[in-house]
């Protein structure tokens, strides 16, 4: 090993403190990159792997009774792999010690032992037989359920006692929490039949032999006009892509906001490795002095120093690869876990490696360029006469003015001399306190941002909702006269209003011949229960026959505008309707259009009949909710009508709420991550200044300041820039916050920015314990410094 | 009054050279030009009071500082002229210069820190650099000190070695500033009986020294005063070599 490099080792290992911060500073802004990608990786292989494994259906066709043979032919179509029928149902359950009633849906099928398509992995147990359950993971876990559990099955006016004997993985299932509480449990034909009365297979999986949207379309229409012609009553299809998982769209919206992140707390990550550079070599000014002496080039000094920087981050790269595969392997367990998904294996994920170790040695090197090159240029006289106690005050503006408020304001004349100091010594080396000032800012500016996306998130969940006027919605399995509907609801003790709507999954037909997905609400024109937010146009008239509201979203998308005529594609029929005005609801997607009642009703040929029906309550809360939703189930079913899909606004707002603190949670990890970064920041400074100022501190003890004196006068210094950071990143978090809602808007749901006031309260109370912290050591390091070595040469 | 020359070749040549300062009330005229020659071999020492301008005088020779005008010549070659780079590379090469408080690079030990500048000239191979910083340092009297850091070494000790980093590419001048000046007189002596062996070597040595007993040990006086040389004089004889 040369000279050289002996001596950068030894600098390394001899400021230890100050290595272990800049390596640190580096590693903490590539873990995070590491961190973001390996989870994405982690995550989306091990969906998608699993959903693959599965042979998840690309097209699920609903049609009923499908018979054996039909599936056998349409396991024959061309462009068909393997398709395989099942029969979905919902039923009530409840444990045996309880009395309240919860939603399922039932799954049957012929032969577990073979599956074909959207198999399901046995965890435990065996399949199920006659007039046994088994039960999908997540409803194990959501419910505490355990094979051999007993459970009761609501049956008429009866119950059936049925044992579960199994527990499997599904990944077509979306997990209770994200889907009302509701479970799901598998069973023979059989056995559907006997605990819901439902017989017939009434759903198609379909695994195509190769994978593409407009071809797998045409197959799924081709498919649904054979079974029509053969008799069966279809109700649509869906499409989804190999390795589809419910999940995804969601996760590639929020790795995209995790990378951005990832890449401010590399930049953040930069600023420090500026300030520790900055600060070695105004450390080392005279040693480079020296090189110059004795022979060293501008270009010799500079390959020395960012070599500095170099073992910075491959110091930093060791730590951050190994940590951040460990980390993300941790986290995205947890998150995989909440969508119920196995994790694979832990891996380094090849992206992630290159990546980091692509930054971790760039960006150190990039960072040190500046200082380095501003040290390398200092030239020898300046660099050997750099003696003495450190200026740095009373030359700048700044300075000037503070002096002249000093002799002016009352209230600085009697601030106490070593808090002065502190205050003083704040603005001596006026970039590094900008750059630490910077770190720390906008550590607090991501703070506060996830914070108010916090707030923003739970308003945005009543803006979702708050167009609901009524808490209960409650479909059938078949129609039932509007009249009869309405009248039962009514009668139903807390109900204090009623409807009858329906909703149904339709195709808006454009000009060019394409369709989009829609799903039609429909509802008297003079709705009292749904509060529509007109974003252009207008709301229903009493008068309107084929006028329909359309989703601003799908306008704005697919160039829509008021006043245009539309097709729509309803059950196979077609039909032509008026844009009367477009509106912002962000339920579902954002793929709700309205449509008045009795129009849909004229336009399927289903007129006075429905088999949704809305009622409105007395109060808001869920208890109430649940109350109400029991004793209109009794009563629908005392009349023949079997609900099968129950919505209550409560509900709704919690599984939300559970689905957003989700992405909560994993933003405030990076936010802390900021926060650790700016306090490494602070550290890193504060240690700096310790060090520049170790002749001044011998003065400072020389002349009677005892070590606690000595202690305030650093910890004063960090507290003031924690709370100088405090007071930017206020109002800096407003536009970071308007940018971060339009990036989350963008991605993942629409969201409108809020301030959260706690929030910022919350990132002042850490700021001043971080603060705190990071200057407590170097300030107790100043207090061991003692008068005869400060104050000696070298 | 300064030494004349005739037409022998001179080691430093310094031809009529002004250094200005920039402070607060304008500028200083730290250096009124000076003109001064010094032969190959001279043992040379440069006095006078706080302020006189014997630093700058010293920092101009080793091109450690740039004249405002005026041009230095040493060996022959235009210092005044050179970019920062040559002068690094030059200084590397043709000069060793000796700081009063040493300047070794704590983190190295005293063997690398003598090696320190043949890495960066590349003027002895990688192989001979350790066995001539070894020769160095024995010849400057410490050779069991070489695997120690400075931090552990007396005074003196470390001055030896600094005079043995400023031998590491057998530059044929030495300058030195006030290097005793941070010893006792004892260990100054035995510095200066070091620069007397090196003289005699053949190096050519210019020194910034306070104490007059030692700069009687010099065979050549230059006495600065307010940037000018006030007295140049062999030693005993003012205004003559």
């Amino acid at each position: 090993m040369s000279v050289i490099w002996r001596k950068t080792w030894r600098d390394l290992s001899r400021n230890k403190m100050r290595t272990a911060l800049a390596v640190l500073s580096t590693a903490v802004g590539v873990f995070a990159l590491g961190f973001v990608i390996n989870m994405s990786g982690m995550m989306k292989g091990s969906v998608r792997g699993q959903s693959l494994a599965s042979r998840g259906a690309n097209i699920r066709l609903y049609a009923a009774p499908i018979h054996a043979e039909q599936v056998e032919s349409i396991r024959g179509t061309t462009g068909v792999a393997d398709a395989e029928a099942v029969i979905n149902s919902f039923l009530r359950w409840r444990r045996v010690d309880e009395t309240e009633w919860r939603d399922a849906s039932l799954t049957g099928r012929t032969d577990f032992e073979n599956q074909r398509v959207s198999i399901l992995e046995k965890n435990e147990g065996i399949w199920p037989g006659y007039k046994t359950l088994m039960m999908e993971h997540e409803t194990m876990v959501y419910f505490g359920l355990k094979t051999g559990d007993r459970i009761l099955i609501e049956h008429g006016n009866s119950t059936r006692l049925v044992e579960i004997v199994g527990v499997a993985r599904s990944t077509q299932n979306i997990p209770p929490q994200y889907q009302g509480a509701q479970g799901a449990f598998f069973a023979t034909p059989e056995t559907v039949e006997w605990l819901t009365g439902a017989a017939g297979f009434n759903q198609l999986n379909i695994l195509l032999a190769a994978w593409d949207q407009t071809q797998a379309e045409e197959t799924a229409r081709t498919l649904e006009k054979h079974l029509k012609e053969a008799g069966l009553q279809t109700n649509g299809f869906y499409l989804e892509e190999p390795g589809f998982h419910f999940s995804l769209s969601i996760l590639d919206g929020v790795f995209i906001i995790l990378t951005g992140m990832g890449i401010i707390s590399l930049g953040l990550s930069a600023f420090l490795i500026v300030n520790t550079l900055n600060a070695l070599l105004s450390q080392q000014i005279w040693q480079i002095g020296i090189f110059k002496v004795v022979g060293a080039t501008f270009g010799r000094v500079v390959r020395i120093y960012l070599g500095v920087a170099l073992l910075y981050g491959v110091m930093a790269l060791l730590i951050a690869i190994p940590l951040s595969a460990l980390g993300a392997r941790f986290m995205s367990a947890y998150m995989l876990g909440t969508i119920n998904v196995v994790p694979g294996p832990m891996r380094f994920v090849p992206a992630s490696v290159i990546v980091q170790i692509a930054v971790g040695l760039v960006v150190p090197v990039l960072a040190a360029l500046a200082p380095v090159i501003g040290g390398a240029r200092v030239s020898c006289r300046q660099a050997i006469s750099n003696y003495g106690l450190g200026g740095g005050f009373g030359n700048s503006i700044v300075d000037r003015l503070f002096l002249a408020a000093q002799q002016r304001l009352p209230v600085l004349q009697a601030v106490p001399r070593p808090a002065l100091l502190s205050l003083r010594n704040t603005l001596r080396r006026k970039a590094r306190v900008a750059l630490t000032l910077g770190t720390l800012t906008l550590g607090g500016v991501m703070f506060i941002t996830v914070m108010g996306m916090q707030l923003s998130m739970t308003r945005m969940l009543d803006v979702v909702i708050r167009d609901f006027g009524f808490n209960i919605m409650m479909a059938f399995d078949r129609p039932e006269r509007i009249e009869k509907l309405v009248q039962i609801a009514q009668s139903v003790p807390g109900v204090t209003r009623a409807e009858a709507w329906d909703i149904r999954g339709a195709q808006l037909v454009l000009p060019s011949g394409e369709e989009v997905e829609t799903q039609l609400w429909a509802m008297p024109p003079d709705s009292k229960m749904f509060e529509f937010h007109i974003a252009e146009g207008r709301a229903f008239l009493p008068q309107d026959d084929r006028a329909i509201l359309v989703n601003r979203k799908i306008a704005e998308d697919r160039g829509l505008k008021v006043g245009d005529s539309i097709t729509v594609s309803i059950d196979g029929r077609e039909s032509e309707w008026t844009i009367v005005g477009l509106i912002i609801n962000l339920n579902n997607g954002q793929k709700d259009c309205f449509v008045p009642l009795p129009a849909l009703a004229r336009a399927i040929g289903s007129v006075n009949r429905t088999s949704v029906v809305v009622t409105e309550l007395a109060g808001d809360d869920s208890a109430l909710e649940e109350a109400a939703i029991d004793r209109m189930r009794e009563k629908f079913q005392a009349e023949g009508l079997n609900p099968v899909n129950v919505m209550g606004v409560s509900l709704v707002r919690e599984t939300n709420k559970y689905q957003f603190s989700l992405l909560v949670n994993i933003l405030l990890t990076m936010a802390v991550l900021a926060a650790v970064v700016g306090s490494l920041g602070l550290a890193g400074t504060m240690s700096i200044n310790v060090v520049e100022r170790g002749r001044e501190i011998g003065l400072m003890r020389a002349i009677g300041a005892a070590s606690p004196m000595v202690a305030m006068i650093f910890v004063g210094e960090g507290l003031l820039l924690g709370f100088i950071s405090w007071l930017l990143a206020i109002p800096l978090s407003i536009p970071g916050g308007i940018l971060f809602a339009g990036a989350l808007s963008e991605v993942l749901i629409p969201l409108e920015f809020a301030f959260s006031v706690p929030g910022a309260f919350a990132w002042l109370l850490i700021v001043s314990v971080l603060a705190i912290l990071a200057s407590l050591w170097p300030a107790l390091r100043a207090t061991r410094i003692s008068v005869r070595e400060s104050l000696a040469f070298e | 009054m300064e030494c004349q020359y005739g037409n022998e070749p001179q080691l430093i040549d310094l031809r009529n050279l002004v250094k200005n300062y920039k402070a607060g009330g304008g500028d200083v005229n730290v250096l009124k030009g000076i003109n001064l020659a010094i032969g190959p071999g001279e043992f040379v020492s440069v006095m006078g009071p706080s302020g006189s301008g014997k630093s700058t005088l010293i920092n101009m020779i080793t091109g450690i500082d740039r004249p405002s005008g005026g041009e230095v010549l040493v060996d022959g070659e235009a210092v005044h002229g050179m970019s920062e780079d040559e002068l690094a590379r030059w200084r590397g090469r043709s000069i060793g210069v000796i700081f009063q408080f040493f300047q070794l690079i704590p983190t190295l030990t005293i063997l690398e820190n003598i090696i320190l500048p043949m890495d960066f000239c590349g003027k002895f191979s990688a192989r001979d650099r350790s066995r001539r910083a070894m020769q160095l340092l024995s010849r400057v009297g410490i050779p069991g000190q070489a695997h120690k850091l400075p931090s552990t070494l007396s005074g003196g000790q470390q001055q030896r070695a600094a005079i043995a980093r400023a031998l590491a590419n057998d530059p044929p001048l030495l300058v030195g500033d006030e290097p005793t000046g941070n010893l006792d007189r004892h260990t100054a002596a035995e510095m200066f009986s070091l620069f007397e062996s090196l003289r005699e070597e053949g190096k050519t040595i210019l020194i910034v020294t306070h104490d007059g007993e030692l700069s009687r040990r010099t065979r050549r006086v230059i006495h600065l005063l307010d940037g000018a040389i006030e007295k140049d004089h062999a030693n005993g004889k003012a205004g003559v070599p």
